[in-house]
């Protein structure tokens, strides 16, 4: 009888392993999504020179530009809900080389361009950068990290007294190490707190997109 | 003086293992570096018990001593699946080898099974845990002390067992999801709180099961033995 009772033990705790491996939903990646967000938002957020530059501002103009590189269309979705909630200019960062359509492909040949540092060629240049006091810069996270093809465009401008807002779709990394990426490509840049997101939800962030909107002050 | 060395390869491991789960915390190099010290670790932990494939042949095997092979078997699979694919994915330490191809599955394979060898390592160090708390047991006199800490163990272990749940690291183990939540932004205390607390929770089971089990197998060689006399 006890060995029975030990055997039943066992086969419950056992059991018990199994069964705890079933019970979460996708609620909790989103929260903890939320979580991430709030907490990369403690990051730099200079904005004392924000006022002034909003008083250079010459009515009517747009000082706005959305630049974004896009491989599966998530990223161009957000870019286009930015673009549409500020008025600002899209620029999309076409590379010269189009990357293949397959996912494993792009994943090598990303990994391959980020050991060896590259700087993939971008066709087509801004028009007027001078002109824009806010860029928001756009991209998925690929390998933790900026695409490669990201530090060309931002090594290609000068980025002195521009305010920067990055935004970044992902698989569940976040912005990952990009931030910094970004820090050290955009010198003389104030940099505010940026937008990730997952992949799958890009289509559905409007709203989110709108929130976080409201809550940066920058030139417009 | 090996029991020493013993420990101490032991204990580096562990904390290895945590340094590396902590993926987001620490930056890449730093983490190649570690997984590195980690696969050396391995081989020499590897050196230090090749009894214990030697015996694998030999004596009886009674339940306890099953669920310990199966579970160090997928232990050591889990590792295997580590170091194959870290290799692969690894630009710092060994991105000499110029490895250009199937990196997105070597990093579905790095993902699933690094969740795979934390619970497993935990599930580990609990069925090796009894000798060490045989050798608690004799500084602890106190009856109510020995309960009091019981009890704190399962406690942690409950709690190890919501977080595990809460992450959902299932997901990553059953590759429910095709890419790990890595939080950059949460604090470290918090994160390896919570992982402590995982390890602590399959270590306890482990260890229980060991318990039950090998009161089971005493039983019946016993048994055995006073039917054939």
């Amino acid at each position: 009888m006890r060995r029975r009772i030990q055997r039943m033990a066992v086969l419950v705790m056992a059991v018990g392993m199994l069964i705890s491996g079933c019970g979460k939903t996708a609620e909790q990646q989103e929260e903890n999504a939320k979580k991430d967000k709030t907490s990369e938002a403690v990051s730099e957020a200079v904005q004392s020179d924000g006022t002034e530059i909003a008083e250079d501002m010459q009515p009517g103009e747009n000082h706005i530009l959305v630049a974004y590189f896009s491989w599966s269309g998530n990223t161009k979705t957000i870019a286009e809900m930015i673009a549409e909630e500020t008025g600002g200019d899209l620029f999309e960062i076409v590379p010269k080389e189009p990357y293949s359509d397959d996912y494993d492909t792009v994943v090598d040949v990303a990994k391959e361009e980020q050991n060896e540092d590259a700087r993939p060629e971008i066709d087509g240049t801004v028009d007027n950068w001078d002109s824009y006091d806010t860029v928001f810069i756009g991209y998925p996270n690929w390998w933790s990290d900026v695409p490669m093809i990201m530090n060309t465009f931002i090594e290609s401008y000068d980025f002195t007294g521009k305010t920067v807002i990055p935004f970044c779709t992902n698989g569940g990394g976040g912005f990952g190490n990009s931030l910094s990426t970004i820090e050290e490509e955009a010198e003389g840049a104030t940099i505010l707190d940026g937008f990730a997101v997952s992949g799958s939800k890009a289509a559905d962030a409007e709203e989110d997109v709108k929130v976080w909107l409201d809550t940066l002050s920058f030139p417009k | 003086m090996k029991k020493k060395i013993r420990i101490i390869l032991d204990l580096t491991m562990t904390v290895l293992l945590f340094f590396l789960m902590g993926y987001q915390f620490w930056g890449e190099r730093a983490h190649e570096w570690a997984g590195a010290a980690m696969f050396l670790c391995f081989i020499l932990h590897h050196m230090q018990n090749i009894g214990w494939y030697r015996s694998l042949g030999k004596g009886v095997y009674h339940a306890n001593r099953i669920l310990l092979i199966i579970a160090d078997l997928l232990l050591l699979l889990a590792m295997a699946g580590l170091m194959i694919s870290g290799i692969m994915l690894s630009r710092h330490v060994f991105g000499f080898l110029g490895i250009r191809k199937g990196t997105s599955f070597a990093r579905v394979l790095h993902m699933v099974s690094a969740y795979w060898a934390l619970v497993l390592m935990a599930f580990h160090i609990g069925l090796h845990l009894a000798p060490m708390m045989r050798m608690g047991k004799r500084y602890i006199k106190k009856k109510s002390v020995e309960l009091a800490l019981c009890g704190i163990g399962l406690l942690w272990a409950a709690y190890g067992l919501f977080t595990f749940i809460k992450r959902g690291i299932y997901q990553n183990m059953f590759l429910q999801n095709r890419f790990a939540f890595l939080n950059y932004g949460e604090s470290k205390l918090a994160f390896y709180g919570d992982y402590l607390s995982i390890v602590v929770f399959f270590a306890v089971v482990a260890y229980l099961m060991n318990c039950l089990l090998q009161k089971r197998s005493i039983r019946s060689w016993n048994r055995e033995k006073s039917k054939n006399q």
